[in-house]
């Protein structure tokens, strides 16, 4: 047998062996984005939990747990995302993506915090949520949630829920619309969501209202709006290491919302080199140790620095621990750019007052933002291998489904999808 | 070598220009790239930068979440957050990340430029602010 027909049997042997795999494989519905400390993702309903690796496809049915101080950002085809803060559970039950039509996606959230943003802004698209004791249907926005003890930690001390007395610790659910708000600015239209439980639906349309159900069976609380120390406490859920950050540096504001104001005493900082507002050159921390100068990181801003010495690496090292965080190398290190630090809190940087909550003066008419017209974030996507990117079977284009179109990402998904009822959309 | 890297740059913008065919016909690889540049602030920050000027605030909110997750310090990705909230109207969740950040950290036009938006957008902090927060209002 000739060396060449050997190959070609080989191949045709490995071919026949992987088709099955593919043809079983389940259907992708997006990436872990980002993962922080413990999360693991059990495989379509399977019982073993294994840990998540970062870019790792996120199939349909998946079941994601994080642990506490973790956190994981799902990124799903659309680009809608996904994001879970710690000690919660996720699924997507059902993913439909066509890029032509639109997206329908239903997950249900079992316990923890979580944050959902709609991608793709312009084309039509139905999301719902379900918790254990209600039913969120979503249209085009952010919006924030709890399900479990904390929630009801939240909504205790929110007027409108009465303390949220008779609440259930392992089913009560907050949710909360963050936005786009009807004085939108940009590419993305006003969203709103819709909250079902105990046979009322209650609609959100603002941001930072928010809807509390304090067991199963009970209709929504609310609307009400959201107290900032609440909206912190949510924030600091979805954002464990950034609560802790901001712990270790400055005291969560209370009372009403504080506008910071735009600068008015005029002090110095001590070394002025280059920019003389202690940053230094783009790229190197400023003077004293201060925060690297970013020059003006403002996108509305002409002058915002893009491809210099910021630029990120196209291929950054293979990471050889478990941690998710990758160790790429900064060329700016800021203060805390160590992911350790913000589990050692390192002593506060010298912080100006806490805005004291004076009538804002109006401020000089600054220009209209006249940004350079750059194309959208578009590189060589990076090769679907890679020492990041995890050996699945799913790497294969996915199987087309029988009940969507060929160019449809996600199918719905044949099992049964406990809790799931369509919102309003 | 010199060589290789003048062709490198001279690809560049074949590749740039070639890029969003790529993006749309595939968007497992488009999830790729996204999450790969989140992977430092400083390219989380550009992504996010160049998602808002396109118009995608939602894209280049997601993005600065994913840089927060990991460098949860990272101040210049705070302050765009700051302002991508208060551009989508979310004017409390706005004002209370600015109310987290000091001025001193950043250039005196980014911090008013910033703040600036936000009191657009967010009312003076009295009484009547609470007011406005309440439904129906």
């Amino acid at each position: 047998m000739s060396r060449t027909r050997k190959a070609a049997v080989l191949a045709a042997a490995l071919a026949s062996c992987l088709a099955p795999a593919a043809a079983n494989a389940p259907t992708q519905v997006g990436i872990a984005a980002a993962v922080l400390n413990r999360v693991t993702i059990a495989r379509g309903g399977a019982a073993q939990m294994r840990p998540a690796v970062l870019r790792q496809q996120v199939a349909m049915a998946d079941r994601v747990e994080t642990g506490s101080r973790s956190q994981l950002q799902i990124l799903l085809l659309d680009r809608s995302t996904f994001t879970v803060g710690a000690n919660a559970r996720l699924t997507i039950d059902r993913f439909v993506y066509d890029p032509a039509q639109g997206r329908s996606m239903s997950a249900s959230v079992a316990k923890g915090a979580f944050r959902f943003m709609s991608g793709r802004p312009g084309r039509g698209g139905n999301s719902t949520i379900a918790t254990p004791v209600a039913s969120i249907g979503i249209r085009g926005t952010i919006v924030d949630g709890v399900v479990g003890a904390d929630a009801i930690a939240i909504a205790g001390g929110e007027r409108a829920t009465g303390g949220a007395r008779d609440s259930d610790p392992q089913t009560a659910t907050l949710v909360l619309l963050r936005g786009p708000g009807a004085n939108t600015r940009g590419n993305v239209l006003p969203g709103e969501i819709s909250v079902s439980a105990g046979g009322k639906t209650v609609t959100l349309d603002r941001p930072l209202l928010a809807v509390y159900v304090p067991r199963a069976g009970a209709q929504p609380i609310g609307p009400f709006a959201l107290s900032l120390s609440g909206l912190n406490r949510v924030q600091g859920l979805i954002f464990p290491s950034l609560a802790e950050w901001r712990l270790a540096t400055a005291p969560a504001p209370s009372g009403a919302y504080p506008m910071p104001m735009p600068q008015q005493r005029r002090r110095r900082p001590p070394v002025m080199v280059g920019d003389p507002y202690g940053g230094g050159p783009i790229g190197e921390p400023g003077p004293g140790g201060g925060m690297p100068g970013y020059g003006v990181g403002i996108p509305s801003l002409p002058s915002m620095p893009r491809g210099t010495a910021q630029s990120p690496p196209r291929d950054p090292p293979p990471r050889t621990s478990t941690t998710q965080q990758e160790p790429v190398p900064v060329a700016a290190p800021t203060p805390a750019a160590d992911p350790t630090q913000y589990q050692q809190p390192t002593p506060p940087p010298p912080m100006e007052p806490t805005p004291t909550p004076a009538p804002t003066p109006a401020p000089a008419p600054t220009p209209a933002p006249t940004p350079t017209p750059t194309p959208p974030p578009t590189a060589p996507p990076p090769p679907a291998t890679g020492p990041n990117y995890p050996p699945t079977p799913n790497d294969a284009p996915p199987p087309s489904d029988n009940n969507s179109p060929p160019s449809t990402y996600g199918a719905p998904n044949q099992g049964p999808q406990p809790g799931t009822t369509s919102g309003k959309n | 070598m010199i060589r290789a890297r003048a062709l490198h740059w001279l690809m560049l913008p074949l590749a740039l220009a070639s890029a969003p065919a790529l993006a749309q016909d595939d968007p497992a690889a488009e999830l790729d790239f996204l999450s790969r540049e989140t992977t430092t602030s400083a390219g989380g920050l550009a992504l996010a930068s160049n998602l808002s000027v396109s118009g995608d605030l939602l894209g280049a909110l997601a993005a600065l979440d994913r840089v927060l997750m990991i460098e949860p310090a990272a101040k210049p990705a705070l302050l765009l957050r700051a302002s991508l909230l208060c551009r989508i109207d979310d004017k409390g969740g706005g004002a209370a990340q600015l109310a987290r950040l000091s001025k001193r950290d950043f250039a005196k036009g980014d911090w008013n430029q910033v703040t600036s938006q936000c009191a657009k957008a967010a009312p003076p902090p009295t009484k009547r602010s609470e007011r406005w927060m309440r439904p129906g209002f």
